[in-house]
């Protein structure tokens, strides 16, 4: 018999005696651990009412508290999950089983039953009033609606207050199970102190545990099961219910503390002392050696803290460095894995001839081994955090077409000052130049440091030579830069549209020749901003009819 | 840690026994017999009122009582009338009563006398049996 079906038969029962009143049974020296309230049939005391009216009368409830004392700690929370009749009430009504409230908002409610148990007692005892008896959801399923539907009712302020309380909480019982118990019931955070200590607990038997988290999935009370080892959960009603989702029964409800049962090594056999053996009669054993992770802990670490979209290229699959699939698990990257005998048309797009990787949109020209990459994917994201993305508002304010917008569904302008900046990072913009090439009015452009924007780029003239830059083979042009320098944010913006205009077979990377004095010294930078191209270098600002004669010449050059 | 209920069993006996010794098992078991108003969201309409001898055995306990069960459900408290002053014959001519017995509770609706008892030990027991039965509780 599972816990599931002991646990209906007895909150059956449980509601059974809780009623005997209808046959004039009554045990009203017992004051019952659980949420009640007094109705027709009543039989128990319910304690909630007995703290009150202590509190009004300013005097310590000796006798309940130490029944609830006794019931909780030998019991815990079992009283909320077995015997309560609300929470039967909230089982049945529990018809959304896929829906339930996030992680941080359930771990917040959690603490407000203990707020709401302070309230009621701190109310009662400044108004000396039972207060919670107005609101009671239980009395009011149980007492106040029968009596309206016998009697009838005058509607005032507490009788609307009540009913509003009463459906949205049968609203969220629909939809989240045990609602009243996990965040609102005072009872329930009385017990919850003692399900710390309460002999009765869940047992977790590592040694059987897979952790395939069928136990989490079915936890009314969102319960982490694997913490039950280390610490005991205050928020567990012991309802058993993930001991009987555990295909390999490692959990369990008992009163007693378990010991790992497994059977030993000895197999029962005496082991007693013996000589020690040479060494030349070790048995060799083969212990399983940890498998090699696609991609190791240092660059998972680096790659978590960076985002980025890849286009892998592929014509053999089994070609795909594992690590690349790893990368693909990751939630900050956004991974494509394109076979190019299927999708010829993107192939065709980009005029690929062999397998190749694209990364943020720009083609990725250095070795393919796990550190190199994830060392780029690292330094390009660096790259995009440092730059922005700058709009002109005086030149988009009169454009119409918002073609900048039409391309890039990022792109949200405000128009509240002169000079708008995005922050790359903010706005999910990889720096692909997209919306650099569609605003005809030379509105937008890229920044790194102060938004200095004093220039258009000459875009007609490098549209006219896009089948020249498509032509051209992949290559990174190195940019030397310093911030808050307007020709600089100039090389860069014309980089970018460049990069877009290729198809990303020009990439880019930025270096701070300030920050970075021994790349410069090494590529012996005197100006600002240079562009090494290859073999050639820009001096200055080149026009954009230069830089694209300088990366035609050296693909020339490499080819 | 691991007898730690242990210890919150015995501070729980301990607390029954001093319960026990505060009387509080049957003011608990009072508090379940009480009309719960407040539970069926009904404005009692109620109020009681105490005619006693001032020699009464008992009598005084039933005063105290039936004070504190007002206080709890929230039904009027009428006050207590005592033999020896001329107030009591006064209100008991006013409500149409006679007197007969050394105490006597009353539950008044309205000026009309609903029920009334003369038994200070069972006094608790009466008005909630009554309250309950006048009000559908």
């Amino acid at each position: 018999m599972t816990y599931t079906s002991t646990r209906r038969i007895f909150q059956v029962v449980t509601l059974g005696l809780v009623s005997t009143g209808a046959i004039g049974l009554t045990f009203y020296k017992i004051v019952v651990p659980f949420l009640y309230a007094p109705y027709t049939y009543s039989s128990v005391t319910d304690p909630m009412r007995v703290v009150q009216f202590y509190a009004i009368e300013h005097i310590i409830p000796w006798y309940a508290l130490g029944m609830l004392c006794i019931a909780f700690g030998i019991f815990g929370r079992a009283f909320c999950g077995w015997a309560c009749p609300f929470g039967l009430f909230q089982d049945i009504l529990h018809v959304f089983q896929e829906m339930d409230l996030p992680h941080p908002i359930h771990k917040l409610l959690s603490y407000v039953k203990y707020g709401v148990l302070i309230g009621i007692l701190a109310v009662c005892y400044y108004t000396a009033t039972p207060f919670f008896d107005k609101i009671n959801p239980f009395a009011t399923l149980v007492s106040a609606i029968p009596h309206w539907l016998l009697v009838g009712f005058a509607v005032d302020r507490w009788v609307i207050i009540r009913l509003t309380f009463f459906f949205l909480l049968i609203i969220s019982f629909l939809f989240i199970h045990r609602f009243w118990c996990r965040y609102l019931c005072p009872v329930g955070a009385i017990a919850a102190v003692f399900n710390k200590i309460s002999a009765l607990h869940l047992h977790l038997n590592p040694s059987r545990c897979t952790r395939c988290q069928e136990c989490l999935d079915v936890c009314p009370t969102k319960v982490n099961i694997f913490d039950v080892v280390r610490k005991r959960p205050t928020e567990c009603i012991l309802c058993g219910a993930c001991a009987d989702a555990c295909p390999n029964n490692a959990l369990e409800l008992t009163f007693s503390v378990k010991k790992i049962t497994e059977p030993l090594p000895s197999q029962g056999r005496q082991i007693t002392a013996t000589r020690p053996i040479p060494p030349s009669q070790y048995t060799r054993r083969d212990y399983p050696r940890p498998e090699k992770k696609p991609l190791s802990d240092i660059n998972l670490r680096k790659l978590r803290a960076v985002r980025g979209r890849i286009i892998y290229f592929y014509e053999d699959k089994s070609l795909i460095p594992p690590y690349i699939k790893e990368i693909q698990t990751l939630q900050n990257f956004q991974v494509w894995l394109v076979n190019m005998q299927e999708s010829v048309n993107l192939v065709e797009h980009y005029r690929l001839n062999e397998p190749t990787v694209f990364v943020n949109g720009r083609v990725y020209t250095g070795s393919m081994d796990e550190d190199t990459f994830v060392a780029h994917l690292y330094s390009e994201y660096a790259m995009l955090k440092q730059l922005t993305l700058v709009f002109d508002t005086a030149k988009c304010r009169p454009c119409r077409s918002r073609d900048c917008m039409n391309v890039c569904n990022q792109i949200d302008i405000t128009f509240e000052s002169k000079i708008e900046v995005h922050p790359l990072t903010q706005m999910d913009c990889f720096a692909c130049g997209e919306c650099l090439v569609a605003c005809k009015r030379g509105g937008v452009a890229l920044a790194y440091g102060e938004p200095k924007i004093d220039f258009t780029l000459n875009l007609p003239h490098l549209e006219s030579l896009q089948d020249k830059l498509l032509e051209v083979t992949p290559m990174t042009v190195k940019a030397f830069v310093e911030r808050d320098s307007v020709h600089c944010n100039k090389a860069i913006t014309m980089l970018a549209a460049i990069s877009h205009l290729s198809r990303g077979k020009i990439n880019f990377e930025l270096i701070d020749a300030l920050e970075e004095p021994e790349r410069s010294k090494a590529h012996n930078i005197t100006v600002l901003p240079t562009l090494i191209v290859g073999q050639f270098r820009t001096f200055g600002v080149p026009t954009e009819g230069s830089l694209i004669l300088l990366i035609r010449r050296n693909s020339r050059w490499k080819s | 840690m691991k007898y730690a209920w242990l210890v919150v069993v015995i501070l729980g006996i301990a607390g029954i026994y001093l319960g026990i010794q505060r009387l509080q098992v049957d003011h608990a078991e009072n508090i379940g017999r009480y009309p719960c108003f407040f539970c069926a969201s009904v404005q009692p309409e109620y109020e009681i009122v105490i005619f006693s001898a001032p020699t009464c055995p008992g009598c005084e306990s039933a005063v105290q009582r039936i004070q504190r069960f007002c206080r709890l459900t929230g039904v009027q408290y009428g006050g207590a009338y005592y033999d020896d002053a001329a107030i009591s014959q006064e209100k008991r001519t006013e409500l149409g009563l006679t007197k007969d017995s050394d105490f006597l509770v009353i539950i008044v609706r309205r000026g009309t006398v609903l029920a009334s008892s003369t038994d200070p030990a069972t006094a608790e027991e009466f008005l909630s049996e009554t309250f309950k039965e006048v009000s559908q509780l």
